[in-house]
């Protein structure tokens, strides 16, 4: 049971990181590597706030402000002019800013070589029922994504918002056609997904208490495994199939050690999932 | 035996039925047309007859032979061409090298005549002859992204001739074609009927799918509403019925 | 040869053998793979082990290695049948994933620590000096060249480049598109564990961190950045990105941040690559001399 509470907690930081990606896959068609990028972004602001505040709620406020940041600049000076190139032309430049946030935040001037200690004080109370404890950082992380998913919800079906965002995923040219400003309505959609990577970065430090460079390079890749089982652009797939990916990890590790790195076992499901279902746990069928 | 017999063929998208029952048969140097409104079913026909989509009931058969449940690959190399509603050549190949890859559909599968040679002065000049024939005027030489509209739709005609095939399947073969090139396309058809083609034919364009047909058959709704002469068709109430669009009052 | 122009050399060629095997499969066929890491470790690994638990001679463990590559790679491109597209990018991601984890636990495969101290290389019983062992990479580099140009007038090329296109399109012709693409991933395979196996015997010793994901992205940066498609964009993309960090050393600090920008910078203005860069300006070259000394017959536009 208590694997269960810590599979939901790390669960939480996957969906936080994956529905972004699965937001701006849906509305692009952009593998957006960079994804990984914007989630350390948001992880290093979220740190220099905490230091100089102490205040975990500031630190992920700030983390999802620098990660909207952050991601609407990729947008408009990377991808903005290559929208109509072939698919691969995005995905390497992609993978260019990666390699460069990467890089840079490795510099002594930013997070450094080495990792910063992030070792919070719980914001809200543990709890304990019966032998399952919960520590307070575990429970803020869980509600902060229960909170921001709560409101994507809202965004998506009560907003006009969302409903072009909607209607952009569906068919970007019938949506354009249709008078909606398909710029204005994608921007937001970035500025929205990257801050939940943004917030999910901080949540991430919080719960494991450290911040590094190289702390985007395994979530990016288990972020896309989260968003292709989830059915690649598809929201409420990607959610399930987060907490999905968790709590099978704890829970394998958990009872049965460690078979094949951790790491592995997440494509070794991708694959598994996708010979059986091409399009993913939740992909729509092939028309 | 008719060269192709499609019988009772149902598809079914989800809870869509898309064919009913659907029954075809085509003769040696017969041109069939087969008609009707948009959404009756006549590309999924085409689908199921090249394999691209599965009936769940009913059979297709070339010469006796069943062709439903094979391959697409398969079933171009037992002689059924076919061309799409929306054109699609090879757009960065040349007009001419579009044409030569339909000329190896007995290369393709062999285990060492894969290695041959594609491009041959005799496969060049098959091609030019074909691209001629259709009334594609040259370059051959350009990459085929770069033709008009309308000589896409001519040269996707000569890429399913150079498969060599018993039946023909044409989509909406006249779309976006001038008038001139309507009247070749039309010879073109006549020409193969004599050859002893067997050719389907899906056109919006009635007075060309009545004028070129031996007979014509008339879907609705996934459903053969009409079949018999184009003159028999042209006088069927039924068929004026579903194009007026009460038939389902 | 200097010392630093022959490492230039092998690694260089060995990229660049790779880029022509990723070219086989994303060039000619269409099929993006970002797991060419893990078929390049196939060949280095099968090297590596022959050489150590059985003490093949080294031209046995590379013609060995070349057919291990070419089968093992050719099953995995079973799975290519079942998806397609971005689902494809990701499976062979996965396949990546796997392939390293597979290698760094399993003791049987040097696990983290890896394979090491291979023997030298040596042919007919002479040991190749790095000298000769660098012509022997460019040598192989030139052969697979020209296999993959010889490929094209093939049935086989043509049926990929259809491949590529249209796939329905393709099948609608009669090729057999589904056996196609494992033939293409059984090439790339052949071609990858020829890399594979130079890359083991030069370097002597073979970690799974080598053949990370980023090995892959790097393999696919150097094909872009010379030319998806083209046979010369995949040795020069190599060669260039092999010689840059020597010849960025006065920025060691920033090798991955320049080679980020490099990376954007490529594909944002010309997505085509060098060699697609080259191409025009040849054009437009070719035509402003033609229009100085004759006029071109009308209909004859030049289209290279």
């Amino acid at each position: 049971m208590q694997d269960l509470v810590s599979g939901i907690a790390l669960g939480s930081t996957y969906v936080l990181l994956a529905i972004g990606l699965s937001m701006i896959y849906g509305i692009l068609r952009i593998i957006h590597v960079a994804h990984a990028g914007v989630y350390v972004i948001g992880a290093w602001a979220g740190y220099l706030v905490w230091r100089s505040t102490g205040s975990l709620l500031l630190a992920v406020i700030a983390g999802a402000v620098a990660g909207a940041v952050a991601g609407v600049a990729v947008l408009q000076l990377v991808y903005r002019p290559m929208l109509d190139k072939p698919r691969y032309v995005p995905l390497i430049a992609s993978v260019g800013v990666f390699i460069l946030v990467a890089d840079l935040m490795a510099k002594p001037w930013l997070l450094g070589p080495n990792p910063h200690q992030m070792n919070v004080k719980p914001p809200l109370p543990a709890l304990r029922v019966g032998d399952i404890g919960v520590s307070g950082t575990a429970l803020f992380v869980v509600l902060t994504a229960a909170l921001l998913l709560v409101m994507l919800w809202l965004v998506f079906s009560r907003t006009q918002v969302g409903l072009r965002w909607q209607a952009i995923a569906a068919d970007r040219e019938l949506a354009g056609a249709s008078g909606i400003d398909v710029n204005r309505a994608v921007l937001s959609n970035f500025a929205f997904g990257s801050a939940l990577a943004g917030a999910a970065g901080v949540a991430y430090a919080a719960y494991t208490g450290s911040v590094f460079a190289t702390m985007g390079d395994v979530p990016s890749y288990k972020a896309f495994v989260v968003v292709v089982l989830g059915g690649l652009g598809n929201v409420w797939g990607t959610v399930v199939a987060g907490f999905g990916l968790a709590l099978l990890e704890t829970l394998l590790i958990a009872n049965f050690g460690y078979l094949l790195p951790r790491d592995a076992l997440a494509f070794i499901v991708l694959i598994l999932v996708l010979m059986v279902r091409p399009r993913g746990l939740f992909g729509r069928a092939v028309a | 035996m008719s060269r192709l017999r499609v019988r009772d063929v149902t598809v079914r998208f989800a809870s869509l039925t898309a064919l009913s029952n659907v029954r075809l048969e085509v003769d040696a140097g017969e041109v069939v047309s087969l008609v009707g409104p948009n959404g009756a079913g006549k590309t999924t026909l085409f689908n199921v007859i090249t394999g691209f989509v599965q009936p769940v009931a009913g059979t297709v058969r070339l010469d006796g032979q069943r062709l439903n449940g094979r391959g697409s690959a398969r079933i171009s190399r037992l002689g059924v061409a076919r061309t799409f509603q929306v054109a699609r050549p090879f757009p960065e190949l040349t007009v001419e090298d579009n044409v030569i890859v339909a000329l190896g559909r007995a290369s393709y599968p062999h285990p060492l005549r894969t290695f041959g040679r594609a491009r041959t002065p005799a496969r060049r000049e098959r091609a030019h002859g074909l691209l001629t024939e259709v009334g594609l005027p040259e370059p051959y030489d350009r990459p085929a992204g770069d033709l008009p509209v309308g000589h896409l739709r001519l040269l996707e005609v000569g890429r399913a001739l150079a498969t060599d095939p018993k039946v023909l399947l044409l989509d909406e073969p006249a779309a976006g074609l001038r008038e001139p090139e309507v009247a070749q396309l039309e010879r073109v058809v006549a020409r193969l009927r004599e050859r002893g083609l067997a050719v389907v034919l899906v056109e919006h364009n009635v007075p060309l799918a009545l004028r070129a047909a031996d007979r014509v058959i008339v879907l609705a709704g996934g459903e053969v509403i009409a079949e018999g002469t184009p003159d028999e068709v042209r006088a069927d109430r039924t068929v004026i019925e579903a194009y007026l669009g009460t038939a389902n009052a | 040869m200097s010392g630093y122009l022959i490492s230039i050399i092998v690694f260089g060629g060995v990229w660049a053998i790779l880029a022509v095997s990723l070219n086989l499969l994303t060039g000619e066929a269409g099929l993006v793979s970002l797991g060419q890491a893990a078929f390049f470790a196939l060949g280095a690994y099968t090297s590596a082990l022959l050489a150590l638990r059985a003490e093949l001679p080294f031209l046995a463990c590379l013609a060995i290695s070349a057919l291990v590559g070419g089968v093992l790679t050719g099953a995995l491109g079973l799975l290519a049948l079942r998806v397609r597209d971005d689902f494809l990018v990701f499976t062979t991601i996965g396949v990546n994933f796997l392939v390293v984890a597979v290698f760094q636990y399993f003791e049987a495969f040097g696990g983290a620590l890896g394979l090491v101290a291979l023997p030298f290389a040596e042919v007919a019983g002479v040991r190749l000096t790095p000298q000769r062992y660098a012509w022997l990479v460019l040598a192989v580099l030139g052969l697979v060249v020209a296999a993959s140009f010889a490929l094209r007038r093939t049935w086989l090329g043509t049926g990929l480049a259809a491949l590529r296109e249209d796939e329905q399109a393709a099948r609608a012709l009669g090729i057999p598109t589904r056996a196609y693409k494992v033939v293409a991933f059984a090439l790339a395979g052949v071609v990858a564990g020829l890399a594979g196996g130079l890359y083991a015997f030069y370097l002597g010793s073979v970690f799974p961190q080598n053949f990370g994901f980023l090995v892959s992205i790097q393999v696919m940066a150097m094909l872009v950045l010379g030319g998806l498609g083209t046979l010369a964009g995949a040795v020069i993309g190599a060669f260039l990105l092999t010689a840059l960090p020597e010849v960025l050393r006065p920025l060691a600090d920033y090798r991955y941040t320049i080679l980020g920008l490099i990376l954007i910078l490529v594909v944002m203005v010309a997505p085509d690559g060098l060699v697609g860069v080259a191409r025009r300006w040849l054009t437009s070259l070719r035509r402003r001399g033609g229009q100085a000394e004759t006029t071109p017959p009308a209909g004859s536009e030049a289209r290279p």
